[in-house]
């Protein structure tokens, strides 16, 4: 068998077997037919050379219909190819006009091209090919991502097919496809992957860098890097990747922010002289559970390249890891002793707990070193550790006689800032505790000292009822469903209750007695919430002690009992602490960025807090977009919607542009306006603003793995080095050239010759 | 002490008609042949009253075991000198739901010489027909001697033991068990001064024995509560030997833990 490199004849027709046996049966039959008919003539030479010439076009036509052709394989300068990689995304636009690196790529492809063939693929989302060089000219560089990764595969499949001696890279170098991140900031060596890839290729990857000469002044925030998940009120580090080019000659700083969820959370300046790649580590409290977007922002600075990379997003979830909470009681109690007991019970909470155990008129003959007795820390709970908490709970606690007024701005704040506030009351408690006329009042759902109400304490059994509002609420809700929840609230009793107190607009008074009096409120206070439960009688549920004696006093009951409590106290701490399970509008997004022109698709359900689907509910979908400083002006759009018959909307958007963004929505359940808030990221639509200074580091580490060399702005002037070519070599193959024999003038012409001179020959020796 | 069935001198709670408010009351088991402790349940109270914040009502309620009234009391007291009756079913079972959930039984031993070896042996096997473990004595260092007072021992008017036994149930030590006649120290006379004399150690041991009692009370409402990381910390670092913080300030804000 010829080796592939060497000439050799092929026969182009295939008749199979059969019909080559068939032709010589024929062939030999005409032969045979001739040597019958030159048997007359006398002369035995005469026979001869007749059936010389039959047998001559006999051959000549059998081989003419086996269509021979000769294949010349010799190795072949065609093989002196170059594969070229030329980078057409955004980025390469960057530079003054006629000046862009795009313009220096064109060079650069045009100098390979002078001097050896090329196969032209241009990089971007996907890889393209170009035929010729002349065709770039048609080309803008405005591809939204650069994927060299993709192309180079390319030429690599293309590489079976068609000979490639070396193949050049010509980009800045900005890579955001699979190279990049398969191959992020310190990689020594290239993945798997890319280093199977280049084996595939088995040529040199040369790179032309296409570099600035001067630094585009830009401030880019090249990544933002957090936990996926985080604690509520607990600090979260966030580290923020700055890039800054082109500015370390100027003086001052640049500001940079954080944003949780939009609101402003740190700024911080980071001076502009210095390394031109700097990590900046930042810390903030996210305060409530959920999903929660942080946005970091590079404030623009004059004559910025771009300002589409100041700024970058990560999503954080916030759970509750553990509930801290503060428990303070006016005197060791038994409501103080079950809730503590309650609250301790629970894994998730950590409890501190300072119990008032001396009062001014009893404590005479406890003091001494013989007591157990430690201070109060008024200062080091309300100025120091007061942040650490979730939960404050005050409990029958006497405000006023501690002369804690002055701690009174930071339980505010405290409680303003995300917070929560449980106040359970007691006869030290509201009016005998001082907190009517002090801050307190601010603080609390409830209105203290109505005109002509002091408030006080009053002992004796107070019958509970649930307000409308309380019937539904995930509070108050101690039933399968409304009207059992309604009946076992009717079935407890307190003894004694608080005094002045009334509804107030910030609160909602879920529980009253049979004077219609408030007994349990709760309230959004800024951006914390607070609850009064104006009894000191919990405890009797959860010892099961809160039966008449006409009630059967059976264990059972004792034992539901003790369910309401636990299941109270579960919900009211669940509601103060905002708990999303107990939020009546829920809302369900995209976990992950969605890309800019995509459809953001956000799912809401409806339940009153008794769980019942609302169907039919007025929905008010709003969209904001987030800023990161006061200067931003939020962007608001307005859909109006409806729940469907389970309680469910969709709302569908395509018109949200790059950023961070609040998708609300807003419905009145029960007379009360209810909303829920999903924060969502548009990605934008090119990744190439995320970077913009060009970088050699893949171009390098490409050359590197294959023995190439990376060659800054312009083309070798004396060409690419290019693979020798072996023997052995399957490119060698690639050139192949066949030559038709069969239908050539002179195999037509000889058998016209045969012919004739058979005929002519007949005829002279009395054939014919 | 004088322990002849004088119950009649407490008020006797078997109705809710009136429940009592959310103010921690003392309550006695009215068993037959249990001692008469008013005086001493008096003296109690006024104790808790006087050197604590507890908001205590006057005087005890007696409650007889098997009434569901007893849930009105997480504090029940049982003393006695002689055996008593067995509980009934129905005591038992009520009893058992009551400390299970919260409740606390302090039991005494009042027997006049020493501890009565028949109330003991009795009060033991009721117990364990109510919870099938039996007493366990509390260490030195567990928190009850720290609830309020520091307490090396657990005295009444006598000081046959010096320890406390226990029986835990959940988390909590559901019964309290002195042998030393914790009430007889407690107890009054009518005009006033104490009943009985204290042995061996006078006045210094009644006040032990008052202390006793506070830290008592105040383990059923606090628990561990001064077992806690703040409490522990600030009491290593002051020891005895060293002042607590002055009383002055704590005086003027009301402010002792």
């Amino acid at each position: 068998m010829a080796q592939p490199w060497q000439d050799h004849l092929e026969w182009a027709a295939s008749f199979g077997w059969l019909g080559w046996l068939a032709l010589g049966l024929l062939g030999i039959a005409v032969i045979a037919l001739t040597a019958a008919n030159v048997r007359s003539l006398s002369r035995p030479r005469r026979r001869w050379v007749l059936l010389a010439i039959r047998a001559t076009t006999v051959v000549l036509v059998l081989a003419a219909l086996g269509q021979p052709n000769w294949v010349s394989q010799t190795p072949r300068p065609a093989g002196q190819r170059l594969g070229v990689v030329l980078d057409r995304s955004a980025s390469m636009a960057t530079g003054p006009a006629g000046q862009r690196r795009w313009d220096r790529a064109l060079e650069a492809v045009a100098a390979l091209a002078a001097t050896t063939p090329v196969q032209l693929v241009t990089a971007g989302s996907r890889p393209q090919p170009v035929l010729k060089p002349t065709e770039l000219t048609r080309l803008p560089p405005s591809e939204t991502s650069t994927d060299l990764h993709a192309a180079l595969r390319y030429l690599a499949d293309e590489q079976r097919a068609s000979s490639l001696q070396a193949v050049v890279v010509i980009s800045d170098g900005l890579d955001n496809g699979a190279l990049a991140a398969r191959n992020p900031s310190g990689s020594a060596n290239v993945d798997a992957d890319t280093a199977e890839l280049l084996h595939g290729l088995g040529v040199p990857v040369h790179a032309v860098f296409i570099d600035d000469p001067e630094p585009s002044k830009d401030v880019a925030i090249t990544a933002i890097r957090t936990s996926s998940f985080g604690f509520a009120r607990t600090l979260m580090p966030v580290s923020v990747d700055l890039e800054i080019s082109g500015l370390a000659d100027k003086p001052g700083n640049l500001m940079l922010k954080l944003s949780d969820n939009g609101k402003l959370m740190v700024t911080q300046p980071v001076p502009l002289a210095g390394p031109s790649r700097r990590t900046v580590e930042l810390e903030f409290q996210p305060l409530h559970v959920g999903t929660h977007i942080i946005e970091a922002q590079a404030v623009p600075l004059p004559d910025e390249v771009t300002e589409a990379n100041n700024r970058a997003f990560a999503a954080l979830r916030v759970v509750r890891e553990r509930t801290r909470i503060l428990h303070l009681a006016g005197q060791p109690s038994w409501d103080s002793r079950f809730l503590r007991t309650h609250l301790r019970a629970n894994p998730s909470i950590d409890l501190v707990s300072f119990y008032i155990m001396v009062s001014q008129g009893s404590g005479g003959l406890a003091l001494g070193d013989d007591t157990t007795l430690i201070p109060f820390p008024a200062k080091e709970i309300f100025e120091d550790a007061l942040t650490g908490f979730d939960l404050i709970v005050l409990q029958d606690f006497p405000f006023g006689p501690f002369q804690l007024e002055q701690y009174l701005p930071r339980l505010s704040q405290f409680l303003k800032g995300g917070g929560a506030l449980l106040v359970l009351g007691g006869p030290q408690s509201m009016g005998a505790g001082g907190y009517f006329g002090s801050g307190m009042a601010e603080l609390l759902p409830l209105q203290l000292g109505p005109p002509g109400d002091e408030g006080g304490w009053i002992d004796g059994t107070a019958q509970l009822r649930l307000t409308p509002l309380g019937r539904k609420h995930p509070v108050t809700l101690l039933g399968a469903d409304p009207d059992v929840s309604a009946a076992n609230w009717q079935r407890h009793a307190w003894r004694g209750r608080n005094t002045g107190l009334a509804a107030r607009e910030a609160g909602a008074v879920l529980v009253v007695d049979s004077g219609d009096h408030p007994l349990l409120a709760v309230g959004d206070i800024g951006e914390g919430r607070s609850a009064v439960v104006a009894t000191d009688s919990l405890w009797t549920w959860a010892f099961g002690a809160d039966r008449e004696p006409s009630e059967p006093s059976d264990s059972t009951r004792r034992d539901a009992d003790r369910r309401d409590y636990h299941r109270l106290f579960d919900q009211l701490l669940a509601w103060l602490l905002r708990d999303p399970s107990l939020d009546l509008l829920q809302l369900q997004g995209p976990g992950a960025p969605v890309p800019q022109g995509q459809a953001l698709r956000v799912q809401v359900t409806a339940r009153d807090g008794a769980g019942a689907v609302l169907p039919r509910l007025a929905l008010r979908w709003s969209a904001a977009r987030q800023g990161a400083g006061e200067a931003e002006e939020a962007v608001w759009r307005e859909w109006p919607h409806a729940t469907d018959s389970e309680g469910r909307a969709e709302l569908q958007l395509s018109e949200l542009t790059e950023g961070a963004w609040l998708i609300s929505v807003q419905a009145e359940v029960l007379g009360r306006p209810h909303s829920a808030v999903l924060p969502v990221v548009i990605a934008p639509e090119s990744r190439e603003a995320s970077q913009i200074q060009p970088t050699d580091r893949l171009l390098q580490l490409l050359a590197r793995t294959t023995s190439a060399q990376v060659w800054p702005n312009r083309a070798p002037s004396k060409g690419v080095p290019l693979r020798p070519l072996d023997a052995d070599d399957p490119a060698a193959v690639a050139d192949r050239q066949h030559t038709d024999l069969w239908s050539r003038p002179e195999v037509l012409l000889a058998l016209l010759a045969l012919l004739s001179a058979e005929w002519w020959l007949r005829r002279r020796w009395g054939l014919a | 002490m004088t322990g002849t069935v004088v119950l009649a001198a407490l008020p006797a709670t078997s109705a809710w008609a009136e429940p009592p408010s959310s103010a921690v009351h003392l309550a006695v088991l009215r068993m037959q042949g249990a001692s008469d402790v008013a005086s001493a349940m008096d003296t109690w109270a006024q104790e808790i009253r006087l050197r604590t914040s507890v908001a205590i009502a006057s005087g005890a309620a007696s409650v007889r075991p098997e009434d569901p009234a007893i849930f009105g009391y997480p504090l029940l007291y049982w003393g006695g000198e002689k055996a008593p009756a067995p509980l009934s079913e129905a005591a038992v079972s009520l009893l058992r739901q009551h400390l299970s959930t919260g409740g606390t039984l302090v039991i005494d031993n009042t027997g006049r010489a020493e501890a009565s070896a028949a109330f003991d042996s009795a009060v033991r096997k009721e117990l364990l027909r109510i919870f099938p473990q039996p007493l366990q004595k509390l260490p030195p260092g567990h928190v009850l001697f720290r609830a309020f007072y520091r307490l090396d021992r657990a005295v009444g008017r006598r000081a046959d033991s010096h320890d406390l036994e226990g029986l835990r149930v959940g988390n909590h030590l559901a019964v309290l068990y002195t042998r030393n006649d914790l009430a007889g120290a407690l107890a009054r006379q009518s005009l006033g001064g104490f009943a009985l004399a204290v042995v061996p150690g006078g006045e210094t041991q009644r006040e032990q024995a008052l202390r006793l009692a506070v830290n008592l009370v105040m383990y059923a409402l606090c628990l561990d509560y001064k077992d806690d990381h703040s409490h522990v910390m600030y009491l290593l670092r002051h020891k005895r030997s060293v002042s607590t913080p002055a009383a002055a300030p704590r005086n003027a804000a009301p402010s002792a833990e």
